[in-house]
């Protein structure tokens, strides 16, 4: 009987070292726009700590504007070169980015709670991961810091921020945002995993505990503004 | 298809002292490997050709770019004619090109291609692409890559075979799938090539499409003859066989490499390397000696008692 033996891995086009050495390739061509991403990440953690609307209208806007960036020159620009299928995934960015800039622009404010509580300890916990933990694990892998995974620069690190800001926005339709969200959590994880990389699960937890955070937050909702 | 008599005695001949030329720029090797003959087109083919699946989809990185041009002149240096890869594959093309053109472009290369579309009308297009980045004026040939539209497809590489853009034409599968398709396909139309999975555990061709191809004079190409590496990292930590020497094979690589091409009905193996002394190593196995139907069947009973 004639059978087929298609595994997981067959389906990937490319070989570990050349996904860390895209991720090297791409901070050479960018630096030091770093710099720039990371500061607008330590903004997020500020918006989520002090939540005056203004300041989340303005993290929900750049989050969205770099979700964009992230799909046009790292996705598209250099992702797509060893991996066609991520072209269509590209409008899972556009639909992030698009719902960010609605929850930005959207005529009622956009809420976080005032009080320090279990919601928001864990999502400026996640943020300061995303923003500053993130780009070591790249060493914690053995491999040079030049193959970090930066905030705004690539979509992992990016996409764990996002997760943690939602995760406190209160007001309908962040659950589903997140959902979207995590869909490139669970496409990120599958690659990794096959790439046989321990970190797979970095941004499913993420995405868990993200979630988790956003479902207890809403339970007992009683959101302030300024 | 049986296997040239003369390069065998030239392939005896560069063993031991000969074997250092294998080091020298193309232009000054004369490596002699064994060969089988594609009777449809009357091309000698060696029996160790190289793949591109992963290896060589490096996208722009200038470094594994120049890295996959080492292997590609290695495999060229050795001898090696046959370098396959498939639209499917990434920027694999592209590096093949890119190596090509640093190599100057080296005639030697028998160009092995594919069409991956579900439109026929697509068809042309991308194989024109596929030969823009090779940057050839022809790729030799041309295959259905995992039978997608392939009577349609089918239609097209035999027009393009009969006004001479292409040598040959044929189809592909990998893993084991679709062999019920492929057997049709190989029994009812005029195909040159066909291509699929072949290795020491992944044996169910040699019981219909293997017997099948020698009677119809269809030239075999081999995939995933290590299955992409997984037979070498399960094996690597047996011991080989204490009459190995018995199968011409000096490791693990060449050991389960041999078995594949010394099926009598394979042209050619394709393994896929990123390292120039792996793709030395695989073209030692189309020299030398070449193991027997009753020495295969000692290789895959020794394989099976591990």
């Amino acid at each position: 009987m004639w059978r087929s033996n298609i595994a997981l891995e067959d389906f990937l086009l490319f070989s570990e070292r050349v996904y860390g050495r895209m991720f090297e390739l791409h901070n050479l061509a960018l630096w030091p726009l770093h710099i720039v991403t990371l500061a607008i990440g330590l903004f997020l953690i500020v918006a989520v700590a002090y939540p005056r609307p203004r300041l989340i209208r303005m993290a929900l806007a750049l989050l969205g504007g770099l979700w964009i960036f992230v799909a046009i020159a790292f996705v598209y620009g250099r992702y797509a070169q060893i991996n066609w299928a991520v072209v269509y995934l590209l409008p899972l960015f556009g639909a992030v980015a698009a719902v960010l800039a609605y929850f930005a622009l959207r005529p009622r404010r956009p809420l976080i709670e005032h009080t320090i509580g279990i919601s928001k300890v864990v999502a400026i916990s996640v943020l300061l991961f995303a923003v500053l933990g993130y780009p070591m694990l790249a060493i914690v892998d053995g491999h040079s810091i030049r193959q970090a995974e930066v905030f705004g620069i690539a979509p992992d690190p990016t996409a764990v921020a996002t997760l943690a800001f939602l995760a406190v926005l209160r007001g309908p339709g962040g659950i589903s945002a997140m959902v979207v969200v995590s869909l490139w959590a669970a496409v990120t994880a599958l690659t990794l995993h096959t790439l046989g990389r321990w970190d797979f699960i970095v941004v499913p937890i993420a995405a868990v505990i993200c979630i988790g955070t956003w479902i207890l937050g809403s339970r007992r909702t009683s959101p302030t503004t300024d | 298809m049986i296997i040239d008599r003369r390069s065998v005695l030239r392939a005896g001949l560069m063993m031991g002292p000969l074997s250092p030329l294998l080091s020298l720029p193309v232009q000054a090797q004369s490596a002699q490997l064994l060969t089988r003959r594609v009777a449809s087109i009357g091309e000698e083919l060696p029996l160790v050709g190289l793949g591109s699946w992963i290896t060589f989809n490096v996208g722009n990185d200038t470094k594994l770019l120049e890295e996959s041009t080492k292997v590609i002149s290695a495999f060229l240096e050795g001898g090696g004619r046959m370098i396959d890869s498939s639209p499917m594959y990434g920027s694999a093309q592209a590096t093949i090109g890119y190596a090509l053109n640093k190599l100057g472009k080296p005639q030697s290369v028998f160009s092995a291609d594919k069409v991956w579309t579900s439109s026929q009308a697509n068809g042309p297009t991308q194989m024109a692409e596929t030969q823009r980045r090779w940057g050839v004026d022809q790729i030799d040939l041309m295959q259905v890559h995992n039978l997608v539209n392939w009577e349609g497809h089918l239609q097209t590489l035999a027009a393009m075979k009969a006004d001479g853009r292409i040598k040959a034409i044929g189809i592909t599968t990998s893993h084991g799938s679709r062999h019920e398709a492929l057997e049709k396909i190989m029994s009812s139309h005029e195909i040159d090539f066909v291509q699929l999975t072949y290795n020491v555990i992944d044996r169910d061709v040699e019981q219909r499409l293997l017997p099948l191809a020698q009677e119809k004079q269809i030239a075999v190409i081999v995939n995933r003859p290590y299955q992409r590496g997984a037979l070498l990292r399960r094996f690597e930590k047996q011991p080989l066989p204490a009459w190995v020497a018995e199968t011409g094979a000096k490791s693990w690589a060449q050991f389960l490499l041999k078995f594949v091409v010394s099926h009598p009905a394979v042209t050619c193996a394709i393994p896929a390397t990123t390292r120039v002394d792996h793709v030395r190593e695989n073209l030692e196995v189309a020299t030398g000696a070449m193991p027997d139907a009753r020495l295969r069947q000692r290789m895959a009973d020794y394989i099976r008692q591990l």
